[in-house]
C-alpha cells in the first residue's frame, strides 16, 4: 500500500533521512522507533508530502504521490498533538473534511460521524469542544476523523506522548485492531519500544538517518 | 431649544449621511482588507511588499489629507471629479483599508502552523483551510482590535464636513449657531454613546466566544 524508495532529506546540509526504503501492507502495522530528534516524524511528514523529499519516490497504492495528489488523501495522518480544530466540536472537526473534501451529504455524514465516534469509543463526546476532552479523549477524536476520511492506511506520530501508562496500551490495542478489522496498512513512529514490539507485524528503528529492521 | 420637525429632520438627515458613510465604509472595506491581509501573509512577495508600502503610506499620513487629496487633487492633477460623498466614501474605505488589514494581518499570523498542516492532512486545500480554518479564527482573534476600528470610523467621520457634505456633527453645529442653543450637541453626546455603546455590547460578545478557543489552546 505505502510503499518508499531510496528517500533522502536535508534540513540547512544536515542530511536527516538517508536512503530510506520501506513498505507497508494493509492490515499490516509497521512501527519505526528510535530517540526523539533522528526524524521519525520528518520521515512520516514525507510521506504525506507535507515535507517535501530530496530524492526518492513515495508510491500510494502503485501511484506516485508527486503525480497524483489526490492520491494522498487515502493515508490518514494522526499528529502528536493530535492537531484538532479549537474552534470546533468534536462532531465539527469530523464533519468539515467530510463536506468539503470528500463532498458528501448531511445526512450520510452525520451516519459516518455516529459509526467512527462510536467505533473509538466516543460518542458521547460529540458535541464537546477539544478543551473539553481529555489527552485520551482528544486522541481518539482524532483518529476518528482520520477513519472518516475512509484511508486505506495511517500514518500515527507518536500516538502515546501525551498518555497514560493504561491508555498507551490501549491505542496501540486500537491501532492493531484498525489495521485487521479494516485492513488498513499502519505505520507508527513511537519511541515506545515495549509496546511497538508487542503490537507491531515489523520494527523498524531509524538512527543516524538510516533505517534498520529490528523484528 | 423647541425641537420642531424641522430641526428634528435636519438633525436626522446629517445622522443619514453619517450612519450611510459608516455602514458603507465597513461593508466594502472589510473583504477588502481580509484580500490585503491574506495576500501581505501569502508567500508572493512582491505583492506582499507593495501592500505593506501602502498600508503604511496610508497609516502614516492624516485622514483629513487624505481627503483633501482625493476631493481637491484628483480634479487637478487627474481631472477625476468626485462628488462630495464618494470622495468621503473612498478615503474612509482606503484608510480603514489599510488599518483594519494590519489588524487582520496580526489574526492570521497568530493562527498556528499546525492548524494549516492539520488541514492538508486531511486534504483540505490551501484556499478551503483559509476560508473554514484561518479566517473565522483570525476575525475571532482580531475582534477586539476590529471593534475598535469600527468605533474609530464613527468618530472621525465628522471630517467629511469639511469637503461640504452634512453629516451629523455638522448640522449639529449649525443648530447651535442659529440658537445659540447646545442641547443638539447634547443630543449628539447621547447618540454616540448610545450608538458606540451597542457595538461595545457587539463587540464583547464575539470576544466572550473567542475565550473558548484560547482555552482550547492552551489545553492541545
Amino acid at each position: 500500500m505505502i510503499e518508499i524508495k531510496n528517500i533522502y532529506k536535508s534540513y540547512f546540509k544536515n542530511t536527516i533521512l538517508k536512503d530510506i526504503s520501506l513498505e507497508v501492507s494493509k492490515g499490516e502495522v509497521v512501527s519505526v522507533v528510535g530517540p526523539s530528534g533522528v526524524g521519525k516524524t520528518t520521515l512520516l511528514r514525507c510521506i504525506k508530502l507535507l515535507d517535501g523529499i530530496d530524492s526518492g519516490s513515495i508510491n500510494i497504492g502503485g501511484v506516485d504521490v508527486r503525480n497524483s495528489r489526490n492520491i494522498l488523501n487515502k493515508v490518514g495522518y494522526v499528529f502528536q498533538d493530535l492537531y484538532l480544530f479549537p474552534n470546533f466540536t468534536v462532531k465539527d472537526n469530523i464533519d468539515l473534511p467530510l463536506r468539503v473534501v470528500r463532498k458528501i451529504d448531511k445526512d450520510q455524514r452525520n451516519k459516518i460521524i455516529d459509526l467512527v465516534l462510536d467505533q473509538v469509543g466516543i460518542l458521547d463526546k460529540k458535541f464537546n469542544y477539544p478543551y473539553q476532552l481529555s489527552g485520551g479523549q482528544q486522541q481518539r477524536a482524532a483518529i476518528a476523523r482520520t477513519l472518516a476520511m475512509s484511508p486505506e492506511a495511517i500514518l500515527f506520530d507518536e500516538p502515546t506522548s501525551a498518555l497514560d501508562n493504561n491508555l498507551r496500551e490501549k491505542t496501540f490495542v486500537l491501532i492493531k485492531d484498525l489495521a485487521k478489522t479494516q485492513n488498513l496498512a499502519i505505520m507508527v513512529v513511537t519511541h515506545e519500544t515495549t509496546l511497538a514490539e508487542k503490537y507491531s507485524d515489523r520494527i523498524f528503528s531509524l538512527e543516524n538517518g538510516l533505517l534498520n529492521l529490528i523484528t | 431649544m423647541e425641537y420642531t420637525g424641522q430641526t428634528i429632520n435636519y438633525l436626522l438627515q446629517g445622522a443619514v449621511v453619517t450612519l450611510e458613510l459608516w455602514m458603507l465604509t465597513i461593508i466594502i472595506s472589510i473583504p477588502i482588507a481580509t484580500i490585503v491581509a491574506l495576500i501581505r501573509s501569502g508567500n508572493n512577495k512582491f505583492s506582499g511588499k507593495l501592500l505593506t508600502l501602502f498600508t503604511n503610506l496610508i497609516r502614516g499620513t492624516p485622514l483629513m489629507l487624505q481627503l483633501y487629496v482625493i476631493y481637491f487633487a484628483l480634479p487637478l492633477f487627474f481631472n477625476i471629479t468626485l462628488d462630495a460623498f464618494d470622495a468621503a466614501l473612498i478615503t474612509f474605505v482606503i484608510s480603514w483599508v489599510a488599518y483594519m488589514n494590519e489588524t487582520l494581518r496580526v489574526g492570521i499570523k497568530s493562527i498556528e502552523r499546525w492548524q494549516y498542516d492539520s488541514a492538508q492532512a486531511l486534504g483540505m486545500t490551501y484556499y478551503q483551510t483559509i476560508w473554514y480554518i484561518v479566517l473565522p479564527q483570525a476575525y475571532w482573534r482580531s475582534s477586539a482590535a476590529i471593534t475598535n476600528d469600527i468605533i474609530n470610523i464613527m468618530y472621525n467621520l465628522p471630517i467629511v464636513a469639511t469637503i461640504g457634505l452634512e453629516e451629523l456633527l455638522k448640522n449639529a453645529k449649525v443648530l447651535v449657531v442659529r440658537t445659540f442653543d447646545f442641547s443638539p450637541f447634547l443630543l449628539l453626546a447621547i447618540f454616540y454613546l448610545l450608538f458606540n455603546g451597542l457595538i461595545i455590547f457587539v463587540g464583547k460578545k464575539v470576544e466572550n466566544k473567542l475565550t473558548k478557543f484560547k482555552l482550547a489552546e492552551t489545553r492541545i
